[in-house]
């Protein structure tokens, strides 16, 4: 069965459903999580999804960055003790996530990719595209989408 | 407008949109576009050869050609570790003394060379003072391809008004009893550069032993780069000259490409790292070369058409009504158009059309030297408007194996052409138009 799981974040509530689901399979079938985080890259603006939300200099972005990676992989360390879950951490730059997380299976060694999907739909769908659809169409593990 | 001035503005606009796009390869579109041109009776092959500005397409290749031995003299590579020990282990201001010595660079040599010269060194430096690299590159781009116009060398939109206005070395420097491009430019740059660092490099982490990075470079042979650099100031000077001595540019800069090329070859072994001449011509951006004859050809379409004539006439009640509104359009107009399509095609369009304004009594000088400004400033807007700044980013993403973003490239790019464009704008319009506007 599946030994070491994929479970990639943004922070968000529906991310979090998928961890704690990925977390449970991987205590049921003995595998190993991998918390993973891509953390966009710092600049002096600050972006929530496409709209400029703030500005400092990069180093605090940088900063801001870190905490958050530190907060989303923190709740999937905490949750996979909890359950007595093997975990290891990861976090990347980059802004396309779904490049990210294809490339973190590769690295890692993953099997399986449980992830989130945010359903977007209308203009956002198309300004910010599918992550989950593009892991989906190009993985080379299997991916189970939590809803 | 009759059919034939459609269908000559149809070929044109058809082929811009070609290039832009990039479906397929730009200077094959460029050359399809003249043939059709001249297959559909717009102008003949012989126009078309005519319409080429062949004493710009010699200073292209020959300057190229001495800075493709410059590139391989290791000067660069110094120039940027001098650029470290001057930074005094500063993460800031080394971007900032990399970034103008690009802006410097580029005056004399290629947008694109300069970066390719710089950015292997630039690399290892940000590596070792852990500074992010995309962000020193794009800046190392944006360097490069805004001073390119600062004088008539670097780049083609300068050596384009030098081939419809004429207008000579010097006048880059200081025209018409004021100051011109170069001064207004390194004003500009060196604003945008403060105001750079205060937006994004500010409070980045000092290292105190700059030894101990462990970086370093020596010139590999100091007879060859000592012989290049002669040559290539030696012709520069010489170009600077040129209405004493009479001949044209291209010419000038031609006898230094292929005099420094004996000088090498009677050197020996002497200089045994200088390539050969047969590896500099291989070396040259022939694709490049081709697109501008192309382009060259084109707008000499849209002229024997009379478009550009027709174009001029629909601005001229512009100018005629506020030279300073007037301007102030084209100067703001150009800035987001350059920054989304291939500037030289566009500049050549509209110094053309200025020249055909100065014939309706509409002072030219400041309109050319605004369009010029914008033209060039503007194309830091977007990898579209520059290849100097695609160039920059694919170096980016190799280095850091991944793709840079839209927002995280704005992020850095709207800031410095905003900043840029706005200093210029202001200059150009207290020194230039503004004492012309009646």
């Amino acid at each position: 069965m599946y030994k070491k799981i994929l479970l990639p974040t943004d922070g968000s509530p529906l991310c979090k459903g998928a961890v704690q689901a990925g977390i449970a399979l991987a205590a049921a079938v003995g595998a190993k999580v991998v918390g993973f985080y891509a953390a966009p890259p710092a600049t002096p603006v600050v972006y929530r999804n496409l709209l400029p939300v703030g500005y400092g200099s990069p180093a605090q972005h940088a900063e801001m960055i870190a905490k958050a990676a530190e907060r989303n992989l923190g709740f999937i360390e905490n949750a996979a003790k909890k359950a007595g879950v093997e975990y290891e951490g990861a976090t990347v730059t980059n802004d396309f996530a779904a490049d990210a997380i294809l490339a973190m299976v590769k690295k890692k060694k993953c099997d399986l990719i449980v992830m989130a999907s945010h359903s977007r739909k209308g203009v956002q769908a198309w300004l910010m595209g599918s992550q989950t659809q593009k892991v989906l169409a190009q993985s080379p593990v299997p991916v189970l989408v939590h809803r | 407008m009759d059919g034939m001035q459609w269908l000559t503005l149809i070929i044109f606009a058809v082929t811009i949109l070609i290039v832009v796009s990039n479906k397929i390869d730009a200077t094959l579109a460029g050359l399809i576009g003249v043939v059709v041109m001249i297959w559909l009776g717009v102008m003949t092959e012989t126009d078309a050869f005519g319409y080429v500005d062949w004493n710009v397409m010699a200073i292209l290749v020959a300057i190229w050609l001495i800075a493709g031995y410059f590139g391989k003299t290791g000067v660069p590579s110094w120039l940027s570790v001098q650029a470290l020990k001057l930074s005094g282990g500063r993460p800031g201001l080394l971007v900032m003394i990399l970034t103008f010595l690009a802006g410097v660079i580029s005056m004399f040599v290629d947008n694109v060379v300069t970066i390719l010269m710089m950015a292997p060194v630039a690399i290892p430096l940000a590596r070792a003072m852990k500074l992010p690299l995309v962000p020193l590159v794009l800046m190392i781009g944006f360097g490069a391809n805004f001073m390119g116009t600062a004088l008539i060398i670097g780049d083609l939109p300068p050596q384009m008004l030098h081939s419809v206005a004429g207008a000579e070395f010097f006048d880059f420097i200081w025209q018409f009893g004021r100051p011109s491009s170069f001064p207004i430019l390194m004003v500009t740059f060196l604003i945008t550069l403060a105001a750079m660092w205060a937006y994004g490099f500010r409070g980045a982490q000092r290292v105190t032993d700059v030894a101990a990075l462990g970086i370093d470079a020596k010139i590999p042979n100091p007879t060859f780069a000592t012989v290049v650099v002669l040559w290539f100031l030696g012709t520069v000077v010489a170009m600077a000259m040129r209405e004493h001595l009479g001949v044209k540019l291209g010419f000038i800069a031609l006898t230094g490409a292929v005099s420094l090329v004996l000088v090498l070859h009677f050197l020996g072994d002497r200089v045994k790292e200088a390539p050969s001449f047969e590896e500099m011509v291989q070396e040259l951006d022939w694709r490049a070369i081709f697109f501008y004859i192309a382009l060259f050809a084109l707008v000499g379409g849209l002229e024997k058409a009379h478009i550009l004539d027709k174009l001029a006439d629909a601005m001229k009640p512009m100018f005629a009504q506020s030279y300073a509104l007037g301007a102030t359009v084209l100067y703001w107009v150009t800035i987001p158009i350059v920054g989304l399509v291939e500037h030289d095609a566009y500049i050549l369009t509209f110094l053309y059309t200025i020249k055909d304004l100065a014939g309706a009594g509409i002072e030219p000088w400041p309109l050319y030297w605004m369009l010029l400004w914008s033209g060039t400033l503007g194309s830091n807007l977007t990898v579209a408007g520059a290849p100097a700044l695609y160039v920059a980013l694919s170096l980016a993403e190799k280095e850091e194996g991944r793709k840079v973003s839209l927002r995280e490239f704005l992020s850095w790019s709207i800031p410095f052409t905003l900043i840029c464009a706005l200093v210029c704008y202001v200059l150009g319009m207290l020194i230039w138009v503004l004492p012309y506007a009646k």
